[in-house]
């Protein structure tokens, strides 16, 4: 297996040199609009000729679509928009999905607080130009997803919705604000409140501690080995109490979250709807990340083995299209399974499989960051007599990592327009609910395809859209490819 | 050489043989409401070396590659060897033609051979036969002496090497003038002295020169006149001698302290 | 095909497997070799070879545990099911059929699985063209100096390359054609029937040959030669004297003015075909039809990989360096020369790579067809599902289809970029 049968080019590279050029190009000045016009739209006979063209097939489509839309009776996604949100969930357990969300908005707007906060004072410190970024501004970086909501919204049959609506956008806010506050020592640990928020939100969700209390406790003990293994603790009796406080905590809390859900719970087959969608892009990545950074130190590897076994791996299921990975996980993964154990729910076969999906497209962008980081780095690391271990996990991960961040937001968008082929191996996602909508007996056959497709469509480009825009934003602060 | 000349803040004045190549009149510059340039009357007449020098942003660079349109006045004329600069593609292309340009970066294109890089535009533009422009071409490069390097890649060659093939590159159109930009600002200091070598032959050839540059020496010994630029205005004109010697004003003063 | 795809992935497994335990075994042998003759060797535990072979050796190991314990899983479940895991299946009758393709109910499994495949070939082989026209007018469009193309190219863009392909497909497929079009048996025939357009085929005029068309095709092959010398000639004056080649022009100037006098003189060897519909809008019968799933999947593939391929272009080409457009304006090369000279061949490096990626998604994408019901690769094998024939094998079967074509394609690519970036270098 030569190593660069696939030259790894980031499209962030390309995408970077655009946008340094574009931002060489000089301002435009503004004109009145007459010669505005003349300038921008009928400088050359041919010029004027496009623009007539163009214009014309625009106006055409334009007048169809809006005429198309005009026309359309939205009633089925009235009728349907608590299943496009949250599918099959039990509609007496209502409040769960609300607080559930509440709660992970509040660790979303505690977590970017916390961090904006965190690059504020950094580019203080360096004397750069910083300033807190106005809700104004938050709300023109976010306007896509703002506005599809407001729209969402706007198809529900009571008050109720718009409240909540109005409660999540001011409790993010506010949680925002609270995370701008919080002292340095707290916001170091951001990240972690922020995971744990995360999986109390799923919690609350689910009501069943099954996988969640897992996960809660693995975060935990990751924060504990963090604290006790901090060096700026007195010694004696403070600093023991100190380190062994936080696994005293850290435990009883969890004890706490999984004695206080004893309810058997909801479980993924009750979930849908477009939070399924974003549940399983969330998970996908997440579970996805570290496989995904193993992969792609074992191609980079000189032991033929870790390397063979790592680009058969990458290559294979890059090779093959989802959803043929899909049907595998419903008709060939649960044959692997030992005789006595009963058949898993189709989402979870199919998370196994959307894991390992992003870990091998995640091997090949973590593979592009360690190529980038300078040979001189890891020389430097080995000269100061770091183990090899050491070199990987202290020196070259932390620049590769930071260089890929952008292109990691990029798979996490694609990812989360893959998860719509869960709806052909009939797993309840956003996608599926609008075939189901039309299935129903007062919508069958009356042609409303069209309206869903539509309504769904503006659901999954309002995040798309808003997470492509944020990471060409994050490309340019990071300014990776400026190197 | 005019030993004559006063020095002062007018640039108007014709050297070389007496005939006027480039004539700028009362031009100003702006990006977008940042002016770069302000009222510039300068004259350069045919076979003269022109070197203007001045602190980094006063404008020099802007002013030269105003004179072949790769940047756009908003005020006054240009005037090339009597053809007026105009937002007419032709005027433009006429003008381009008879002014070769040399870079700081050198700007040379990659993809294509030494030899491709010098013939391109001849070939193109001038419908020059193929063998005609490839032996110019080899003649240009015996003068710049690098003959051996006709097939190699820009990418392959060194930093001074690729710098005299954008001079034979500029040289190959037969221009009338050359516009030197910083020609050895991104070039290593040993390799300074072979593109410095170049500048200095063409110009005892006779060839009409504008250069800006940070290169005092060269300054001294090949220009016939120097002008120096400072806040986007011409600030002082004169011979290498009096302008070296004897500066009048406080910022060319400055100025020299700081390099000198 | 599919028997030898098999084989060869077979052959391909076990050379891969032989090839990392030659390479162990020579490893630690050379690594002994060594240590034999140094004096000053370091303590086997603690030597940086031995560890590393010892690591493989253990990585080995656990996934030779991990797939023995999985094998067994599975035969003890196949056993169960009664599934055997051979694959003469593929000898036996499909029960497939296939829309427009001469694929009968009697033929083989493999056969049906060749047949999809083909499809999948026509998918793409229509589709990336498309998708390559569009993606570099709309990429270079956002160049364009007019406010309104600039905008909507990317308007266009921005909308459809955040929202899923499968989206894109089933709305161009449920919404747009299946209740956008009428049916067949008041199909829409505008420019006096040269065209048909219903819910179920799209039909366009085609050529066909009469009389002597056998001597036009000779004559017009014929006709591309004496073309193609034509522009060489062109070459050759263009480098002797220097004029203006036009080569192209000239060219195609003269194929058209051969292919015209021997129509005439032949009397006429092409007439086109006009399609034409029954009266219940049953049978077609001339020109060039179109599956509808077909369509609306090819359509939406371009329409959607197009966006994909705009970035890239556009991309590309902003970021061939601001200098080398002045380099090329102070040589007073046009507009025109400018680009195909100087800017396109830079651009056109830095957007290969990604392009090539993109013709291999285009190729996965395709792939949901399974969600339209066109009958190509995936489609049929899921249709193979429904009629209880062996998931395994077919999983494996569709997998390797892919791959191949996955192979073939980025090798084919490979092969060009190496070309492209070894200039240069």
């Amino acid at each position: 297996m030569a190593e660069n049968v696939n030259p790894v080019v980031l499209p962030a590279d390309v995408a970077i040199l655009a946008a340094q050029n574009e931002a060489n190009q000089a301002p435009s000045q503004k004109l009145p609009p007459g010669e505005w016009l003349k300038k921008n739209l009928f400088s050359t006979p041919g010029n004027s000729i496009v623009t007539i063209i163009v214009g014309a097939i625009a106006a055409a489509a334009l007048f169809f679509a809006a005429r198309w839309v005009i026309d359309s009776d939205f009633q089925i996604v009235r009728t349907n928009l608590r299943s496009f949100m949250i599918g099959q969930f039990p509609r007496d357990e209502l409040w769960r999905p609300w607080a559930s969300a509440y709660v992970l908005l509040a660790g979303i707007g505690l977590t970017s607080g916390a961090l904006a906060r965190s690059s504020y004072e950094l580019s203080v410190s360096q004397e750069l130009p910083a300033e807190k970024e106005s809700i104004l501004g938050l709300a023109r970086r976010f306007w896509g997803i703002i506005a599809v909501m407001i729209f969402f919204v706007s198809f529900a049959r009571t008050v109720l919705p718009f409240i909540g609506l109005a409660g999540a956008f001011a409790l993010v806010i506010v949680a925002r604000e609270v995370g701008w506050r919080l002292p340095a020592s707290v916001r170091r640990s951001a990240a972690f409140i922020g995971a744990s928020l995360v999986v109390i939100s799923t919690l609350v969700l689910s009501g069943t501690s099954h996988l969640g209390g897992l996960v809660l406790g693995l975060i935990a003990f990751i924060w504990v080995l963090r604290e006790v293994g901090r060096r700026d603790l007195p010694a004696g009796i403070t600093g023991i109490a100190m380190r062994v406080a936080p696994a005293l905590l850290a435990a009883i809390v969890v004890y706490v979250i999984q004695r206080a859900i004893p309810h058997e719970g909801f479980g993924w087959e009750d979930w849908g709807g477009l939070h399924i969608t974003l549940f399983t892009t969330v998970v996908g990545i997440t579970l996805g990340m570290p496989f995904g950074i193993l992969l792609a130190l074992g191609r980079r590897s000189d032991l033929p083995v870790l390397k063979t076994v790592s680009v058969l791996f990458i290559e294979f299921v890059r090779g093959v299209p989802l959803i043929s990975l899909l049907l595998a996980s419903g008709l060939l993964l649960p044959l692997f399974l030992p005789v006595d154990f009963d058949r898993p729910a189709d989402l979870t076969l199919a998370i196994v499989v959307i894991m390992f999906f992003s870990a091998a497209y995640i091997a090949e962008i973590v593979r592009g960051g360690l190529q980038a980081v300078p040979k001189g780095q890891t020389e430097a690391a080995q000269a100061s007599g770091m183990s090899a271990a050491s070199v990987q996990r202290l020196i070259v991960l932390p620049q590769a990592l930071r260089a890929v961040i952008p292109a990691m937001v990029g798979q996490f968008i694609a990812l989360f327009k893959d998860t719509s082929l869960l709806s052909i191996i009939g797993i309840l996602e956003f996608l599926r609910v609008s075939d189901t909508s039309n299935a129903q007996p007062e919508f069958v056959g009356k042609g409303l395809a069209g309206v869903t497709y539509l309504f769904v469509a503006l659901g999954y480009w309002a995040f798309a859209y808003t997470l492509s825009k944020e990471s060409r934003r994050l490309e340019l602060k990071l300014g990776v490819g400026t190197r | 050489m005019s030993d004559n000349m006063t020095i002062n803040a007018d640039a108007t004045q014709v050297g070389g043989n007496g005939n006027v190549m480039i004539d700028v009149t009362n031009m100003d510059k702006f990006f977008g409401d940042f002016q770069a340039l302000t009222n510039i009357n300068m004259k350069v007449g045919e076979q003269e070396v022109v070197v203007v020098i001045g602190p980094s942003g006063s404008g020099k660079s802007t002013l030269i590659r105003c004179i072949n349109r790769l940047e756009r006045h908003d005020r006054g004329s240009i005037i090339v060897d009597g053809v007026e600069l105009s937002d007419d593609i032709k005027a433009i292309q006429n003008i381009r033609r008879e002014t070769g340009m040399v870079f700081q970066s050198f700007n040379l294109f990659p993809h294509l051979t030494v030899l491709e890089n010098i013939t391109l535009a001849p070939r193109n533009v001038r419908n020059i036969p193929k063998a005609e422009a490839e032996a110019t071409a080899m003649e240009l490069l015996e003068r710049v002496k690098i003959p051996d390097q006709a097939h190699k890649f820009p990418g392959q060659m060194s930093g001074g090497q690729q710098q005299r093939v954008a001079i034979a590159r500029s040289l190959a159109m037969k221009p009338k003038v050359i516009l030197f930009d910083e020609p050895t600002s991104a070039l290593d200091p040993e390799m300074i002295k072979e593109v410095l070598d170049t500048m200095k032959d063409l110009a005892n050839e006779g060839m009409t020169m504008i250069c800006v540059t940070h290169e005092m020496g060269f300054a001294r010994e090949v220009a016939d006149r120097v002008v120096f630029m400072a806040d986007g205005e011409i600030v002082e004109v004169g011979t290498p001698e009096h302008f070296f010697t004897n500066p009048q004003e406080d910022r060319t003063r400055l100025f020299l302290s700081q390099i000198l | 095909m599919i028997n030898w795809l098999l084989r060869a992935l077979a052959v391909s497994l076990v050379l891969i497997v032989v090839y990392v335990i030659a390479r162990l075994i020579y490893d630690t042998y050379k690594l002994f070799r060594t240590r034999a003759s140094r004096d000053d060797k370091a303590v086997l535990w603690r030597d940086v070879g031995a560890i590393g072979i010892a690591a493989q050796l253990v990585v080995l190991g656990a996934l030779a545990a991990l797939f023995s314990y999985l094998w067994s899983n599975f035969r003890a479940r196949t056993d169960l099911i009664g599934l055997d895991l051979n694959f003469d299946f593929l000898d036996q009758p499909g029960n497939i059929s296939i829309a427009d393709n001469p694929l009968t109910p009697g033929d083989s499994v493999g056969a049906a699985i060749t047949q999809g495949f083909l499809n999948t070939i026509r998918v793409i082989m229509i589709g990336i063209p498309l998708a390559l026209l569009l993606g570099t007018l709309v990429g270079v469009s956002r160049f364009s100096s007019n406010y309104l193309l600039r905008k909507i190219a990317t308007g266009y863009v921005e909308f459809f390359r955040n929202i899923p392909v499968l989206v894109v497909i089933v709305f161009l497929w449920g919404a747009v054609f299946l209740n956008g079009f009428p049916r067949s048996q008041e199909a829409w025939k505008p420019l006096n029937s040269w065209f048909i357009f219903s819910n179920n085929r799209f039909a366009f005029p085609s050529l066909m040959g009469q009389d002597n068309f056998e001597a036009y095709r000779l004559i017009l092959v014929v006709a591309l030669f004496v073309a193609i010398a034509v522009a060489v000639w062109r070459t050759t004056v263009f480098n002797n004297t220097g004029a203006p080649h036009h080569r192209v022009l000239w060219g195609l100037g003269t194929f058209a003015a051969i292919a015209a006098v021997a129509y005439v003189l032949l009397g006429g060897p092409v007439t086109t075909s006009k399609p034409d519909l029954d009266d219940r809008g049953r049978v077609f019968s001339g020109g060039i039809r179109m599956q509808m799933p077909y369509a609306a999947l090819t359509f939406a593939l371009v329409i959607y990989t197009a966006t994909h391929i705009a970035e890239i272009v556009r991309g590309s080409i902003m970021a061939v360096h601001k200098g080398q457009e002045e380099a090329a304006n102070a040589l007073a090369l046009s507009t025109f020369q400018r680009y195909r000279f100087v800017i396109l061949p830079q651009a056109m490096r830095v957007a290969f790579p990604p392009l090539i990626s993109q013709f291999l998604n285009f190729t996965k994408n395709s792939s949901l067809a399974i969600a339209i019901g066109f009958t190509e690769t995936t489609s049929l094998i899921q249709n193979l599902f429904g009629q209880s024939q062996p998931a395994p094998q077919l999983i494996l079967i569709l997998a390797l289809l892919y791959l191949t074509l996955s192979l073939v394609l980025s090798a084919f690519g490979n092969i060009i970029n190496r070309r492209l970036q070894i200039v240069g270098r």
